[in-house]
């Protein structure tokens, strides 16, 4: 057992951002993060994030993780990052394991910050297992990071923030995008991606939806139809499209297993993408020492999550007896970003979904 | 010969990488350093990476970031090896898994 | 003034109705090259008016409101065109004499066309307008968001918002292939291979919880702990019972929340002696 001040898990934009506030007033942390290497998801963010300076507004993704990583070095607290290393348990009595570059670690944090981000949901419809039907994440994880093109012709189901970026993601590879479906009655992500993907041709589809997929053990056809008030499919609408790979932008849920684990008071909210953790406005949840920060807090934008982190992490430091009169009015101007960043009228279902969770708002 | 591999883009580099060889099913192909079993798989126009051992249905990768459990496959005669996350190395046996998998 | 944006979350497109009020006057046209911002929607976002050194954008309140051009002011020097994330800037110039302008275009696809090349002319949504010529292209640079500056004729400036480098036509994605209508049931629980009507069928026998179809089914048992299955198990459940999810229990978690081989397992006390 390895007893540590602060276990942070997940190198995401959340976690980085919290090890960079713990350290800064002088805690030794520790990072594990089951990837390769650090940033989360935003190694495969290739467009330019919106927000203001304070979030590196209009610097791409890909960038941001290098800037957060590489802000760790030389802090007055140390920080150890390691990759290849996941959490796979979590108990009541504070006991962390972990399985680090091929061992097995037990760890025993006085605080800890869970930021391990979301994983994508899944839609039902026939041929949905079939080699082709890709979750948006794995099409960027496999263009942005392996170079490699996950097909020739895509169909996008989905018109939130990620179908949208996606889809514009694939057209820069060179792959073509057939349509972008989506069952709501409006497009859920910003227009800005909406007018960018519109003005190269391709259709956005509103009440519509992928009724199946089929080929020869691989996705060759789509078959999508439109849907009524009722969310009925409305006959005769069918369109055959060819298509080698639908690609599955249907939202994400926030990963907490390992909340659950630790038995932290959770609540459905599905503003914020399914169950979440109860927390303060110190990102703390009802578990005294365990933190949250990001997509595991609710799922929003990765300008918030670096907000949360800096919070989660001044609020553990402080915890820890690291404090000074800065953090105290950093956080401050952390809470006032987050309100910033929630303010817009689009954040309406993010602002009463963090009000039922217990944020600050 | 690898043509879904994006030799050009507007907005990142991807360098040229080393070759990685490997085996799957018998087949010996070739990956590149930095590419995980999955990607070199998917390069090489693999996509099908087994079957379901209750279904049957031919099975692919659906997250490639270790979440779903999708793209379990034998590597050097492992079974459950979730391929996506796996790093490609020099010489790996790969074999599409058919069933719930067998100690070796 | 917030408008009423629903017509464009429907398509995505703006009218020329969205862009009154974000158009100088016709005199001040004729005075040189301006901004055409089409930022319609309140979002959290503010790099061109940090970006404008000519303080021509309207100062912000609050970092969701939108940016207005205040034209007497505006260069059309395109850093904010160069900066904005949303790539909703474009720089008209119709200040010349005779019967063409240019229009400046944000541009992050390859391959990147060459001054004096023809180009395709495209509208808002995408569709072709005619063949215009290429007169400037500044590269990406550091911040990789190429411009490329088109020259249109003067009463189609407020239509060209893209171009395409002309290539051979790409094949159509409708298909007449016919569908042998053999019905399968989605696949919810993707581990265990649990197909939605086992799924209706536990339900509609009384299994009510996520964890007693769990126990029955399988779904949810295999290695990725449920991450695929359990929302759509929960919505099924939610719909059964004609009530909100959040009555539901989300299950039990159990470590390992990811698989681990019983070798590195057993292995593990190792650690353990080092370190106490």
């Amino acid at each position: 057992m390895i007893s540590i001040p602060l276990l942070i898990v997940g190198a995401g934009p959340a976690g980085l951002c919290a090890a960079y506030r713990a350290a800064e007033v002088g805690v030794d942390v520790l990072i594990l993060d089951r990837a390769q290497k650090p940033g989360g998801q935003l190694v495969k963010q290739t467009h330019k994030f919106f927000g203001s300076e304070k979030q590196f507004a209009s610097t791409r993704g890909i960038e941001i993780a290098d800037i957060l990583f590489k802000r760790l070095e030389d802090l007055p607290g140390r920080v150890e990052l390691l990759t290849d290393a996941t959490v796979i348990g979590f108990y009541e009595d504070g006991v962390v394991t972990a399985e680090v570059q091929g061992k097995f670690m037990k760890y025993r944090p006085e605080a800890c910050i869970v930021a391990t981000g979301a994983s994508e949901k899944t839609l039902a419809f026939t041929g949905n297992d079939l080699p082709g039907v890709y979750g948006a994440g794995a099409v960027q994880t496999l263009m942005n990071e392996y170079g490699v093109r996950p097909g020739n012709r895509v169909l996008m189901i989905g018109a939130g923030n990620i179908g949208l970026i996606v889809s514009y993601q694939l057209l820069q590879a060179g792959v073509q995008v057939a349509a972008i479906l989506d069952a709501a009655d409006e497009i859920g992500g910003y227009l800005v991606h909406a007018s960018k993907i519109r003005r190269a041709g391709v259709p956005i589809l509103t009440r519509h939806t992928v009724g199946l997929a089929y080929g020869d053990e691989k996705v060759e056809h789509a078959i999508i139809h439109a849907l009524d008030d009722e969310w009925n499919k409305i006959p005769g609408s069918e369109q055959q499209l060819d298509v080698d790979v639908i690609c599955v932008a249907v939202g994400l849920s926030p990963l907490a297993d390992l909340l659950w684990q630790a038995a932290v008071d959770m609540k459905y909210i599905g503003a914020l993408g399914g169950y979440v953790p109860l927390r303060n406005s110190d990102m703390m949840t009802s578990v005294a020492g365990l933190y949250i920060a990001g997509d595991v807090a609710g799922i929003e934008e990765a300008s918030s999550a670096m907000v949360e982190g800096e919070i989660a992490g001044i609020s553990a430091a402080g915890r820890l007896g690291f404090s000074s009169e800065e953090s105290h009015l950093l956080k401050k101007d952390c809470l006032q970003q987050l309100r910033q960043l929630r303010a817009g009228p689009g954040s309406e279902k993010i602002r009463t979904g963090m009000a039922l969770a217990g944020a600050y708002v | 010969m690898n043509s879904n591999r994006i030799l050009e883009h507007p907005i990142l580099e991807f360098s040229e990488g080393s070759d990685i060889p490997f085996s799957f099913d018998g087949k010996e192909l070739v990956g590149k350093s930095g590419d995980t079993i999955a990607s070199a798989l998917h390069a090489a126009g693999v996509r099908v990476l087994g079957h379901h051992f209750k279904t049957g249905h031919a099975r692919g990768f659906y997250c490639a970031i270790g979440n779903c459990s999708s793209c379990l496959m034998i590597v050097n005669g492992v079974p459950n090896v979730r391929v996506c996350v796996e790093p490609l190395k020099a010489g790996m046996v790969v074999n599409s898994q058919n069933d719930r998998g067998v100690l070796p | 003034m917030k408008k009423d944006l629903l017509h464009i979350k429907r398509e995505g497109l703006a009218t020329a109705d969205d862009l009154r009020g974000r158009l100088p006057d016709e005199s001040t046209k004729k005075e040189g090259p301006y901004a055409v911002i089409e930022c319609f929607e309140e979002i959290p976002c503010n790099p061109c008016v940090v970006s404008c050194r000519f303080d021509a954008i309207l100062p912000f309140e609050d970092i969701n409101d939108l940016p207005y051009v205040d034209f007497s002011k505006c260069t059309g020097c395109a850093v904010c065109a160069r900066v904005c994330p949303g790539l909703a800037i474009f720089i008209v110039d119709e200040s010349m004499q005779g019967e063409m302008g240019t229009i400046m275009l944000p541009y992050e696809y390859l391959p990147l066309p060459e001054k004096g090349e023809q180009v395709m002319a495209r509208s808002r949504d995408g569709s072709e307008l005619f063949p215009a010529t290429v007169v400037r292209v500044l590269k990406g640079g550091k911040g990789k968001t190429a411009l490329v500056s088109l020259e249109v004729p003067k009463e189609s400036l407020q239509e060209v918002r893209a171009f395409s480098v002309i290539e051979d036509e790409s094949p159509a994605f409708h298909s007449s292939e016919t569908y042998d209508p053999d019905y399968e049931s989605p696949v919810v629980c993707r581990c265990e291979g649990v197909d939605l009507n086992e799924i209706r069928d536990l339900i509609a026998r009384g299994y009510k919880s996520v964890d007693e179809i769990k126990h029955r089914s399988r779904a949810g048992m295999g290695p990725c702990q449920g991450r695929s299955c359990r929302q759509i198990i929960l919505n099924e459940l939610a719909r059964d019972a004609g009530v909100s999810l959040d009555e539901f229990e989300g299950g039990s978690f159990r470590p390992p929340a990811s698989p681990i081989s019983m070798d590195i397992l057993a292995k593990g006390g190792e650690e353990d002696a080092e370190n106490s």
